[in-house]
């Protein structure tokens, strides 16, 4: 029943996943509600879903990165979404 | 039926993994949080029973001199207009006028206002510190209220893993998900019980448990969301966003505004009461009172529709309703109703009595879909691939969770009985309370630790917690005169909060009597039984009989040589 060793990530691989779900995840959620918010008139709707839906999505990020086998996979999807949001919030 | 397709043996494995990690971690913390949250419900049912100076006739509320209340509080103690007038209008359940505003002090400064009006008496009551806090005790203890500073946000992070654990555990056990829908089985293997009940109830509680991982990380973690926002939107300054729901939040009112002679708090009142007849009002905002640019808001709201809630400003000069200010029920936006929402599912504050007794049994089903997820983990690790060390983990783990968590329920009969019997006139005596609930449960906890037999806890925890409840009706009637019977008439809401007690104790006593089979065997993991060498339990034998062997001389002399090198 415990789940099998074999198939668990190590060390710095196990650190990088757990970071990436927890900050990585975190900033790509915020950048991506934040991002949706600029690209309407009134942002008030969109801040106001954030408010669940931020965490709907951060949590759900976090499964992605341990479904996803490679850790730089995952970091470079959320870094991504990090990136391409805050170029719509600063540009 | 078919089996549904689950994930690969990697995804699934690792998962797995992270389910019963982020599981174990917040696993306590949840438990009291669902095992308090369901008390909470009844916080304003439980006033009266706590309360006995709550106990009175409820006056007709629309027949209250409100204004002749707000200008005896002024005098005693000299209100400042400028900022908010909150008066709670008297309920079923707290049938007396509260306000909370803020007075001038002798000094510049303003502080807060807190009294309370009994009708019965006429007289005004401080109640900056209250003779009872019990409501507020288990309030706060569901978001760990007394951990200072930090309690709160933990309480979010614990949501928002437990939103995590729900959705790995739902993945894991997809492939088995309609195979097993009805695994209500209760024979076979420990670990065969707890797996069923841990996912079973895990599957049919899914909706309110995600429901309520959501909306308490909300509440815990809010600040974490709107952070980025405030800072590069907002400059800063959370108010804007708070006016943004609210829309009467912004509302700045003119200092200098000359007096004017309006129309009273009760007109107005009535006017609205007229317009909404069905509808319950809470209470009312009061902003620059006597003044010409005052303003007036209602509280509305039908505790059985979700989409009931709203509030009506008024000028108090014209008497007219001000729309820009105003959230009318049923009719209110996406963005003035979502908080609403969240609040109303969280605290079950629609859909009338019976929601929030669905409410309660689902959180105590969730509360018990915890704690066999705990012992499930035990069961699973209890077998030879284990080491005595780490199944002596195991079990001590999985001891002390038992015992903070089942110690609930007799601390919990500790904090009503203290409330009932330290003294009513006693200086602090709500602070008192609270201190005695939680060394009780220390006590509770640490007793637990010495029963190695986890059935041997639950019965022990269910006999004291079952004698204890059933003494709360009797403390009750002695120390305040609120029998059953007596209390059965008037204020129902006593006598029901004795009759639940009454009816936990006598369960619990039931059960712990008849059901629970504790066996003289302990949980506790035996020592492996280490195999006797003879040879290492022989006597070194005296050095003058040794007779020599010549062949291990020679070999040892060899060795030797061979090490050095020469």
């Amino acid at each position: 029943m415990p789940a099998k060793a074999k198939y668990l990530s190590s060390g710095w691989v196990r650190f990088s996943k757990v970071m990436a779900a927890i900050f990585g995840a975190y900033a790509a959620t915020m950048t991506a509600h934040l991002a949706a918010s600029m690209m309407l008139e009134d942002d008030t709707p969109i801040l106001l879903t954030s408010t669940f839906s931020g965490f709907l999505m951060w949590v759900g990020l976090m499964v992605m990165v341990f479904f996803i086998r490679r850790a730089w996979i995952s970091w470079a999807i959320l870094l991504s979404i990090t990136l391409v949001s805050s170029l719509i919030i600063f540009l | 039926m078919k089996k549904l397709k689950g994930l690969g043996p990697r995804a699934y494995n690792t998962l797995f993994h992270t389910h019963t990690v982020a599981g174990i971690v917040i696993s306590f913390g949840l438990f009291i949080i669902f095992y308090a949250g369901a008390y909470t419900l009844f916080y304003h049912e439980l006033k009266q029973w706590e309360n006995p100076d709550l106990r009175q006739p409820m006056p007709a509320i629309d027949e209250v001199d409100y204004d002749l209340f707000v200008q005896k509080v002024d005098e005693a103690y000299n209100l400042d207009y400028t900022k908010r007038v909150n008066v709670y209008f008297p309920s079923e359940h707290e049938p007396i006028i509260k306000m909370y505003a803020q007075g001038h002090t002798s000094d510049s400064t303003t502080e807060s206002v807190a009294v309370h009006y009994s009708h019965e008496d006429q007289q005004i009551h401080d109640a900056k510190e209250e003779k009872t806090t019990l409501g507020n005790t288990i309030y706060g203890l569901h978001y760990f209220h007394q951990i200072p500073f930090v309690g709160l946000y933990l309480a979010g992070f614990v949501a928002l893993f437990f939103l995590f654990a729900s959705v790995t555990g739902i993945l894991i056990h997809w492939r088995n998900l309609l195979t097993k829908f009805y695994s209500f089985i209760k024979e076979g293997k420990w670990k065969l019980i707890w797996t069923n009940a841990h996912t079973v109830l895990g599957v049919i509680g899914l909706p309110f448990q995600v429901m309520y991982a959501i909306t308490g990380a909300f509440f815990g973690l809010l600040v974490l969301i709107l952070l980025p926002a405030v800072f590069l939107k907002y400059d800063g300054d959370v108010e804007k966003v708070y006016g943004k729901i609210i829309p009467f939040y912004g509302v700045e009112v003119n200092e200098e505004a000359p007096a004017s002679d309006n129309y009273t708090i009760v007109d107005l009142f009535k006017q609205v009461k007229a317009d909404y007849p069905d509808h319950t009002f809470t209470r009312t905002q009061i902003l620059n009172y006597g003044k010409e640019d005052a303003l007036i808001l209602f509280a509305l709201d039908d505790a059985e529709e979700i989409h009931a809630a709203g509030s009506i400003v008024m000028n108090m000069k014209s008497g007219e309703v001000v729309e820009k200010y105003s959230q009318f029920p049923q009719k209110r936006t996406y963005s003035y109703a979502v908080v609403d929402y969240i609040f109303k599912l969280h605290f079950a504050s629609f859909g009338g009595f019976f929601m929030k007794l669905v409410y309660f049994v689902m959180a105590m089903i969730t509360a018990f879909m915890i704690i066999s997820g705990v012992l499930l983990w035990r069961e699973a690790r209890n077998n030879n691939r284990y080491t005595y060390k780490q199944k002596l983990f195991h079990h001590r783990v999985t001891k002390a969770y038992l015992a903070i968590c089942l110690g609930l329920f007799p601390a919990f009969g500790v904090l009503f009985l203290a409330n009932k019997l330290v003294p009513w006139e006693m200086e602090g005596r709500a602070e008192l309370v609270e201190q005695i609930f939680l060394l009780g449960w220390l006590l509770l906890t640490i007793m637990g630790l010495f029963w190695n037999k986890y059935s041997q806890q639950n019965r022990n925890y269910l006999i004291i917690g079952g004698v204890l409840s059933i003494l709360i009706p009797i403390a009750n009637g002695v120390m305040t005169g609120g029998w059953i019977w007596n209390m059965w008439g008037p204020y129902p809401w006593v006598a029901y909060v004795d009759m639940f007690w009454l009816f936990a104790g006598l369960t619990a006593l039931l059960l712990s009597l008849f059901v629970l089979k504790v066996k003289d065997d302990s949980d506790k993991p035996k020592p492996p039984v280490e195999k006797v060498k003879p040879k290492e339990e022989r006597l070194p034998v005296p050095e003058k009989i040794m007779t020599p062997n010549p062949l291990k001389e020679l070999v040892l002399k060899f060795k030797s040589l061979r090490s050095t090198g020469a």
